[in-house]
């Protein structure tokens, strides 16, 4: 085995830690030190394989009926790429924690969540057969309903939870049909041997299979709308889910079997459903209210964008928005919460003064500047190398107008909250800035300074990934910042100086492009027709069970009939009985003939 | 050479005599005891089995000499797999399921009763055998539903008795037609089956398929089921759906392969458990009791496992086999997990059952586990069993064979429904009546233990069929 697989090991320990101390009040606090100390050493294994040399290694798990069922992990170099990742983002992520989870009674249970969360992510990372990638794949899944049902005396988390597995679901099951078509046809489920493998509609088929059961992880149209229930969740859980896990599976899965989909001619389904997320998910985050919810959407939007690029065949671009993407909505997450935390509501419109604590408003400002693309940041090399990708005009001028969609709303999140309070109002803010906890500030800090160095995977991420070094055009360059320029006047105007007409801010306008409901309508109308069928089935059951019982009435009848001629009446017998003997003496006549 | 396969049989009976004899305080002692033998006796044969690669052993006691017909035992891969569940669930069942029962002593007697059936059907060598104890289930059956049962349980065991007095009689039937033609009852000699003229063939085929997709059982033959399982006490339940229902599983598993004429004929088999898993599927959706829709569940499970046996390929009734094992072990541990909720809250209907995990959090999440285990989760051992009977099922029937992978969406969907609906949430006021006992969390724990220990070391019951 690949000393890689060891960084999966801390975490479970710290798991293991967190489930036996839960119970005691005397040593559950330590279980984030645990945690967090687990994650370091995990970051450290990470950063020591690196360099490892490219190979895959395997070992059987079992085998039934001649069918090896392989165990593999790589260290090829999307597999360290993602792994790194992870790695940093994690300890980032358990750091913030130490603030936002100080319910003594939740820790256990969180960090035991958290932990195997982090664990599966990092098992999918380097798993190079199907059996393994699909046994985080479904741990990713279980893991993240729990976490994001984790306040569960609240009321929404329930249904939030039971959307996100309700759709998850769905996916599991096609990625498993594909595993077994996959397994039945070719024997092998190594990737590398399934790379090999020339096109065949069988193939086609389970590569389609696989690809919707990455739209349901990566919440992609139609599967979209669980991402934004999903907020329910606690606020590290969503930074982690934003970032690095759960979401970034699907994504991730393409990108390693892409060959396969370009020889199937499979590619445009990427663009289209990528393009169509984009533009629901921008529209969405414009309209909404919801502070983690506008990041949410946001979020489908980006990884829309990582889909469009692997559509054209892009590997460099869409893993380097892949990357600073993880960096840049951890930090907007972790700020979302302190922002949360401060003003105790969710909602965009009551939450007022941002300025007033200056280490928030500046890594925030960094992540919000990352995400709209600005130079030098790092979310312009992702976003421009997106938009380099495309080849076709029609798909550049829509992604324009994304762009353009998307500097707004994320303007919008900003200046929102940077509003004056009311007098009272504004005192109880103003403290709430000032004891929001020192790890809540300083992870969203690290994250910050990350955001900005992650602007070097420009240059090294494709070197390292086995591709040419990617420039940047200048016309690409200066039209992504004369949208960014145009998009910040209108939305300095829009939403910080609130100066454009009444018209601009109606809800009519902003429901008519809130494209959720609709979604959600769709699901609705999915889940009344199959119960629907149940319920018919209800009847069903009980016209099946009166066949049965007319049966045995019949029977019951028979019976009575039966008992009529048993009426004591002794004549009738002996009339029976003599009709009964020339029966017999007939049959016996026409015999001996 | 020690008689372990006997053993298996006699000490149950043993303890059996011995729980009529003494007295009430005695009885849940004397099963446990009973079915804790029978458990380290199954995992010893485990081990030996995993470590010598094989599981073949036969014993055969005179028993109607004039009709040659030994009163034989035979240990097979798959029959070690179910003597292993059934003891699991038994011991559990034994050790647990007795929650809110006042009458422990018959109920232990019955469940000592329902070990020397079902020790004798997962381990009988010819016909015959497996037909004698496949009536002494029925009694122990009968009387669990029928003494120990909820509201209903008149109606609902005479339903029970009467389909599978049927099933019981039909499998008598089949029998006197294989003794007739064959003369010999013994499973080996159902291979020369082929050799059998086409009707007699078609009148068994008739008459086992009757017998046991009774006892799985298969739309349209289950109209007993959903009664029998929710007005069955929790140790009945526990028994019925984990162990009971496995018989007629098993059955099909032994003697299907032989009696289906030809590999079209099979399309028809299969094509019947797809519909009976997808009815099973949608008639859960619209249940509002959890032990109902349990029941379901279960029916939908044994859809599952004729599937993989209706794809007559190696790894499907391998993979059928292992889906019996886990599906026993998920089913136990869910109806003894609902039975408990029951004793706790005094209700069972998941519209009223809100926020439950507030109060009974053990409970809560070892349902959330068996949810987790139902859809096949990878490290349960659902997931082999799933994961083989598809390929299976894939191998023979193309793409058509993995449609009914989609009733797993649809159990999925229905059941963290359930969850939300019962578990999450916060209520006004504390409705719990009782706390579960230690006794009660040890079971859950086992259950989940070996799903688990199976599910992630799953060649541990896969080696000896090579």
């Amino acid at each position: 085995m690949l000393p890689i697989i060891y960084a999966i090991f801390p975490l479970l320990v710290a798991a293991m830690a967190a489930l036996a101390l839960s119970g005691s009040i005397k040593f559950s606090p330590y279980v984030k030190h645990i945690s967090l100390a687990a994650s370091l050493i995990t970051l450290f294994i990470i950063s020591m394989n690196i360099a490892a040399p490219h190979a895959y290694s395997t070992f059987t798990w079992f085998s039934a009926a001649g069918f090896q069922f392989q165990i593999a992990t790589a260290t090829y170099p999307l597999n360290l790429m993602l792994l790194m990742l992870i790695g940093i983002i994690t300890p980032l992520i358990f750091y913030y924690s130490y603030g936002f989870m100080q319910v003594p009674s939740e820790q256990g249970r969180f960090y035991l969540l958290m932990n195997i969360f982090a664990a599966s992510m990092l098992l999918f990372a380097m798993s190079y057969s199907f059996v393994t990638l699909f046994i985080a794949w479904e741990l990713l899944g279980i893991t993240s309903y729990l976490l994001i049902g984790f306040w569960y005396k609240r009321e929404k988390p329930g249904p939030a939870a039971r959307k996100a597995i309700s759709t998850i679901i769905i996916g599991d099951v096609l990625m498993l049909s594909a595993i077994i078509i996959i397994f039945i046809k070719y024997g092998s489920l190594l990737f590398s041997s399934i790379l090999a493998q020339g096109a065949s509609p069988l193939l086609s088929l389970s590569l389609l299979l696989i690809a919707i059961a990455a739209f349901t992880k990566s919440a992609q149209f139609p599967f979209n709308e669980w991402l934004a229930d999903a907020m329910e969740g606690p606020t590290p859980v969503s930074a982690f889910l934003h970032s690095s896990t759960m979401v970034k599976a699907g994504v991730f899965l393409v990108a390693v079997l892409l060959p396969l989909y370009l020889e199937a001619h499979l590619l445009y389904i990427f663009i289209i459903f990528g393009m169509i997320t984009a533009l629901l998910g921008s529209l969405n985050a414009l309209s909404e209210h919801h502070i983690k919810r506008i990041l949410a959407y946001s979020t489908t939007e980006d990884m829309g964008l990582m889909f469009v690029a692997l559509g054209f065949g892009s590997v460099p671009a869409a893993m380097m928005l892949f990357v600073v993407q993880a960096f840049y909505k951890a930090l907007l997450f972790m700020s979302a919460g302190s922002i949360m935390t401060a003003n105790k509501t969710e909602q965009l419109h009551q939450s007022y003064n941002l300025q007033r604590n200056k280490t928030l408003l500046v890594a925030t400002s960094i992540g919000v500047a990352s995400i709209a693309g600005v130079f030098p940041f790092s979310g312009f090399f992702g976003k421009v190398l997106v938009e380099q990708a495309v080849s076709s005009i029609y798909v550049y001028v829509a992604l324009v107008a994304i762009e353009f969609i998307s500097v707004l709303y994320i303007l919008r999140w900003l200046f929102v909250p940077m509003h004056k309070a009311a007098q009272d109002l504004g005192a109880e803010v103003n403290l709430g800035y000032k004891t929001l906890p020192k790890s809540m500030l300083a992870s969203g800090a690290i994250t910050a300074a990350l955001v900005i160095a992650a602007g070097a995977a420009f240059y090294y991420l494709p070197g390292f990934l086995g591709y040419k070094f990617v420039s940047v055009g200048i016309y690409g360059a200066l039209a992504e910042s004369a949208i960014i320029a145009i998009a910040f006047f209108v939305s300095y105007y829009a939403f910080y100086a609130e100066r454009l007409p009444k018209m601009f801010y109606s809800s009519s306008a902003s429901h008519a492009i809130y494209t959720s409901t609709y979604v959600n309508r769709f699901y609705s109308a999915f889940a009344a027709l199959f119960l629907a069928i149940g319920s018919a089935l209800y009847y069903a059951e009980g016209f099946i069970y009166s066949i049965f019982h007319s049966g045995g009435e019949s029977f019951l009848l028979f019976g009575k009939l039966l008992k009529r001629l048993e009426n004591g009446n002794v004549s009738l017998y002996m009339l029976a009985f003599a009709l009964g003997m020339m029966a017999i003496a007939f049959i016996f006549y026409t015999i001996s003939l | 050479m020690f008689p372990i396969l006997l053993s298996l049989i006699a000490i149950p009976v043993i303890f059996l005599a011995a729980s009529a004899l003494l007295g009430k305080r005695f009885s849940k002692l004397l099963a446990c005891a009973s079915t804790a033998l029978a458990l380290a006796i199954s995992l010893y044969l485990v081990a030996s089995s995993f470590s010598s690669g094989s599981a073949s052993l036969s014993e055969s006691y005179p028993f109607l000499a004039s009709l040659s017909i030994n009163f034989s035992l035979r240990l097979t891969p798959v029959s070690l797999l179910l003597i292993t569940m059934a003891s699991i669930v038994l011991f559990v069942a034994a050790l647990a399921g007795d929650i809110g029962e006042n009458s422990t002593k018959k109920s232990s007697f019955l469940l000592l009763l329902f070990q020397v059936a079902a020790m004798g059907i997962f381990l009988a060598g010819n016909l015959l055998v497996f037909f004698v104890f496949w009536d002494i289930a029925l009694v122990a059956s009968f009387f669990f539903i029928n003494v120990l049962g909820s509201g209903n349980r008149k109606q609902a065991s005479l339903k029970f008795l009467i389909y599978e007095i049927f099933a019981s009689s039909m499998l008598l039937l089949a029998i006197i037609l294989l003794y007739t033609s064959l003369h010999s009852l013994s499973f080996s000699a159902l291979q020369n089956l082929s050799s059998v003229s086409g009707s007699t063939r078609l009148a068994v085929l008739i008459s086992v398929l009757l017998a046991f997709f009774i006892n799985m059982p298969i739309f349209p033959l289950h109209s007993w089921m959903p009664d029998a399982y929710t007005e069955a006490p929790t140790r009945g339940t526990m028994l019925l759906s984990g162990i009971l229902s496995k018989f007629g599983g098993y059955g099909a598993l032994l003697v299907l392969p032989y009696a289906i004429p030809s590999k079209s004929f099979a399309v028809y088999i299969a094509a019947l458990a797809a519909i009976s898993l997808f009815y099973a599927a949608f008639s859960m959706l619209g249940q509002k009791d959890i032990k109902r829709a349990l029941a379901y569940s279960s029916m939908l499970e044994m859809g599952i496992v004729l599937l993989g046996i209706s794809s007559l390929s190696q790894i499907g009734i391998e993979g059928a086999a292992f889906a019996m094992f886990a599906y026993g072990i998920i089913m136990a541990l869910m109806f003894l997990d609902v039975g408990a909720l029951f004793y706790s809250f005094g209700e069972r209907d998941m519209r009223v059952l809100k926020g439950a995990l507030i109060e009974a959090k053990g409970l809560a999440y070892a349902f959330i586990f068996g949810i987790f285990a139902m859809v096949g989760v990878p490290l349960t051992s659902v997931f082999i069993g799933d994961l083989l009977v598809f390929m299976g099922a894939f191998s023979s029937f193309g793409v058509y064979g993995l449609v009914p992978l989609a009733a797993v969406i649809l159990l999925g969907a229905y059941f963290y429904f359930v969850v939300e609906k019962s578990f999450y949430g916060s209520k006004e006021h504390s409705k719990v009546i009782y706390v579960i006992s230690k006794t009660q969390s040890a079971g859950i724990g086992t259950l989940i233990f070996f799903m688990l220990l199976f599910g992630m070391l799953p060649f541990l019951l896969l080696n000896m069929f090579a």
